[in-house]
């Protein structure tokens, strides 16, 4: 769990990184017990009862079927975009765009973080913008970010880009300036020079802190691509939504948050997956 | 060697660097800003020069539509704000502290935690008309889930010591969850409330970007549409400054209000 | 960070701690003097044991010597040539912290190897040599998190001896470990050191093992620290363990040490 703690001495210290989203690793007796599907069952089950209460709230007449069609309406309507290949294409537009402005964020964030955890000077120069950018709704940039970049997915990545480089950035940089002295010692003792300590000893040691952070920023780039989408744009999810508002069409909205939130339940996933095999030597990851 | 490890004797020296080097880096950014567009490294139809931009920002804080966009603003990412503080921090305490209340909420925050909430806005406007409820109830959503996670960790990680301190004292259980659970639940829970105020203005602006009805996200969105380039980087950036603002007043708050936190939100 | 070059000889180079001090100062706690004035000269080929109260600086002299941190007066001397900083010539070892966690055990070693300038086709062998020489064998995929204290403290030695040092610094290095492994980390430790010529500087809290392992005992006064005492130990080598006890000048240096040692403590 990502501990939420100030990095040191700032006038104004940004939060670390936001906590992370519970999941159920709590070791209750019956969850022991479970095996391979039983576990999964375990983990649709609040997707089921989402769906349930949903349909509940339809059939009940609480809703108007407008505003919020039943789940099964939605579903074929996702059907009918994917069999004209429409769904793909949007899902994929979206999507690419979400991982080039993560990876982005991940290396710019991680290379400035670095910098900024480990240089005094990088540190001093730099932190307190840092800090001063950290708290602004980076979504008040955007419209000039589309006046910069155009309508196109530029704009759309530059405020993924935003949203996701900040968290990674500050997890970077606090877990760099605190790696035990001793393990930089031992590397100065066997006189590594400077640069390969830090792709060596630095990152490494960094890395559980850096993943968290990336987590996080995972759900920036998300939420600033879609966003853009939605705000002003041609194409992709976002787009998608905005449109079928226009037009009325409540089924295709309800479909491009589903896949949205899909996307980002996957990605998290895959995620999760890469982390703990990138951290299987770490004592604190579970496995 | 500029680690970060090293103690650099001569405090005095070092005291000035301290104040030295951050100005450095704010004069750096000022000073590209100000002349990639003049030497039209970037185009200054795009990106104008930071003079250019700070002089506009004083001229839109005259403008007093501005203000009347903000006052609205203001008014409805406070309302919000509260509910969301005054739903989510109980019920991330009874998560904390209960198991009922755990597994009962648990799988509601994990399924709706991939959905970006800002994008829920139109659906919103659809169910209850282009208002001030569905603004409201987009910035409550956005903010919700880490003021209930944050809390929720706050509860759940008390030293079980204090509880039994406060049993063996004979203190009842309202009185514990009053006198010992809210108070050490506060560093995670103000951390969480921070975090929520950026969350949450972010939910504001993207709404009213959406919506353009009323509002400082409204009043921007105008200026872009109309492509008075100048006038959108400059109320982006006095945006940008509330946001920072508002982060700083909530830490001077809370350091003033709970000295005896240790360490920092 | 230059290091004065490894002379080609093996006979072991002089260590000299000249009027070495230690002042940390702090914009919030104001100086506080850790080492007032150290003066030690090692011989080469020694083993030197250094003993003090908690606090003492003892670690931080270390560190001076290793030149991770810099001291504040005073220098430190290898063949007359003043240090500039780390070096392979001046091997660590830290208690069970200092290895690689993300790294295997083989991983951890060869790390050292790569930069003391082996080639890389001899790297592997040369490593496997050493961590049998510490007693290791066949946990070299394992990482860090699933060796016990006693094979992680192993590693890490195995690791600075892999360098070849001519100085081997120790830091407490068995401190953390049970009263068994210890013993017997201690007696693996003379085994190689008697095989080498190699300076030992060893830090520890432990009178007995001191006097068991060491040429001299060097006895650190209270924070700010000087040297109070060095003491020969003039017992018969190779040290066995129940001879030593038996011999009849143990009881006594035992007793001078501790009493050196607990005056600091109750003067305070």
């Amino acid at each position: 769990m990502a501990s939420v703690q100030a990095t040191p001495t700032a006038e104004v210290p940004p939060p670390q990184a936001p906590p992370s989203p519970i999941t159920p690793r709590r070791n209750t007796g019956p969850r022991k017990l479970l095996t391979g599907l039983g576990w999964i069952a375990i983990r649709l089950y609040p997707v089921v009862v989402i769906i349930g209460l949903w349909q509940a709230l339809v059939s009940l007449g609480l809703v108007s079927p407008f505003t919020m069609p039943a789940p099964a309406r939605v579903w074929d309507v996702a059907v009918a975009q994917l069999r004209d290949g429409t769904l793909q294409r949007t899902t994929w537009t979206t999507l690419s765009r979400i991982i080039v402005a993560w990876s982005l964020a991940v290396v710019v964030g991680v290379v400035v973080g670095i910098l900024i955890g480990r240089v005094q000077t990088f540190r001093r120069m730099f932190r307190p913008i840092v800090a001063f950018f950290f708290p602004t709704p980076k979504v008040a940039i955007y419209p000039a970010l589309v006046i910069l970049f155009g309508l196109g997915a530029a704009s759309k990545i530059a405020l993924g880009f935003a949203e996701a480089v900040f968290p990674i950035l500050l997890a970077t940089s606090a877990a760099a300036s605190q790696i035990d002295s001793r393990l930089l010692w031992t590397a100065d003792n066997f006189e590594t020079p400077r640069l390969r300590k830090m792709s060596t000893v630095v990152l490494p040691a960094a890395l559980p802190g850096v993943m968290t952070g990336a987590r996080i920023g995972l759900v920036g780039a998300i939420i600033g691509v879609f966003m853009g989408e939605l705000i002003v744009g041609s194409d992709g999810l976002g787009h998608t939504m905005a449109a079928a508002y226009r037009r009325l069409q409540t089924g295709d909205m309800y479909v491009a948050v589903a896949v949205v939130s899909l996307i980002g339940f996957t990605l998290d996933r895959l995620f999760l997956a890469a982390r703990r095999r990138l951290l299987r030597w770490s004592p604190e990851v579970d496995h | 060697m500029g680690d970060a490890v090293a103690a650099a004797p001569g405090t005095g020296r070092r005291d000035i660097g301290a104040v030295l080097w951050p100005l450095a880096g704010f004069a750096l950014i000022l000073l590209v800003w100000e002349t990639a567009p003049r030497l039209g490294l970037v185009r200054p139809t795009s990106i104008p020069p930071a003079s250019a931009v700070f002089g506009e920002m004083a001229v839109i804080l005259r403008d007093s539509d501005f203000w009347q966009q903000t006052a609205s603003s203001s008014g409805r990412w406070v309302i919000g704000f509260v509910i969301a503080i005054a739903i989510g921090v109980p019920i991330g305490i009874a998560m904390g502290r209960s198991r009922l209340a755990y597994h009962a909420i648990d799988p509601l925050l994990t399924v709706t935690y991939p959905t970006p909430k800002a994008a829920l806005i139109l659906i919103l406007v659809l169910m209850f008309g282009a208002g001030n409820v569905s603004r409201i109830t987009i910035i409550v959503l956005g903010c919700l889930i880490p003021i209930t996670v944050s809390a929720y960790h706050g509860a759940s990680g008390i030293e079980p010591k204090l509880l039994w301190s406060a049993q063996a004292m004979g203190l009842g259980k309202v009185r514990t969850l009053v006198r010992v659970v809210l108070p050490a639940s506060l560093p995670q829970v103000l951390s969480g409330l921070r975090i929520g105020i950026a969350i949450s203005v972010f939910a504001l602006i993207a709404s009213e970007l959406l919506i353009r009805q009323s509002g400082i996200g409204a009043y921007l969105f105008t200026f872009y549409d109309l492509g008075a380039t100048l006038k959108v980087w400059a109320t982006a950036s006095i945006i940008a400054i509330i946001g920072f603002l508002l982060d700083s007043a909530f830490v001077a708050l809370t350091r003033l209000s709970f000295r005896w936190l240790e360490g920092e939100v | 960070m230059t290091t004065t070059p490894t002379s080609p000889t093996s006979v072991g180079l002089t260590l000299v701690a000249d009027g070495v001090g230690k002042t940390f100062t702090s914009s919030r706690r104001g100086s506080v003097t850790a080492i007032q004035s150290i003066d030690i000269a090692a011989q080469p080929g020694e083993f030197l044991s250094i003993v003090g109260p908690s606090g003492c600086g003892k670690s931080t002299f270390l560190y001076i010597v290793g030149g991770f941190v810099p001291a504040t007066s005073g220098q430190v001397r290898i063949d007359d040539k003043p240090i500039t900083g780390p070096g392979l010539q001046r091997g660590i070892v830290f208690q069970e912290f200092a290895l690689f966690p993300w790294k295997t055990v083989l991983g951890n070693v060869v790390f050292g190897l790569r930069q003391a300038g082996v080639p890389r086709s001899e790297r592997k062998a040369k490593a496997r040599e050493f961590l049998d020489l510490v007693n290791l064998d066949g946990i070299e995929t394992l990482y860090p998190k699933e060796l016990s204290g006693g094979m992680k403290q192993r590693v890490a030695i195995a690791r600075t001896l892999a360098t070849d040092p001519d100085i081997l610094l120790m830091d407490e290095p068995f401190g953390a470990l049970d009263a068994q492994t210890r013993a017997t980390l201690q007696t693996e430790l003379l085994d190689i050191w008697e095989r080498t010529d190699k300076t030992v500087l060893f830090v520890t809290h432990s009178v007995e093992e001191a006097i068991y392992l060491s040429d001299r005992v060097v006895v650190l006064s209270q924070r700010p620290s000087t040297v109070k005492e060095i003491i020969d130990i003039d017992l018969p080598r190779p040290r066995r363990r129940e001879a030593l006890l038996a011999h009849p000048d143990y009881p006594v240096l035992h007793r001078r040490i501790w009493a050196l040692l607990h005056d600091e403590v109750t003067d305070g």
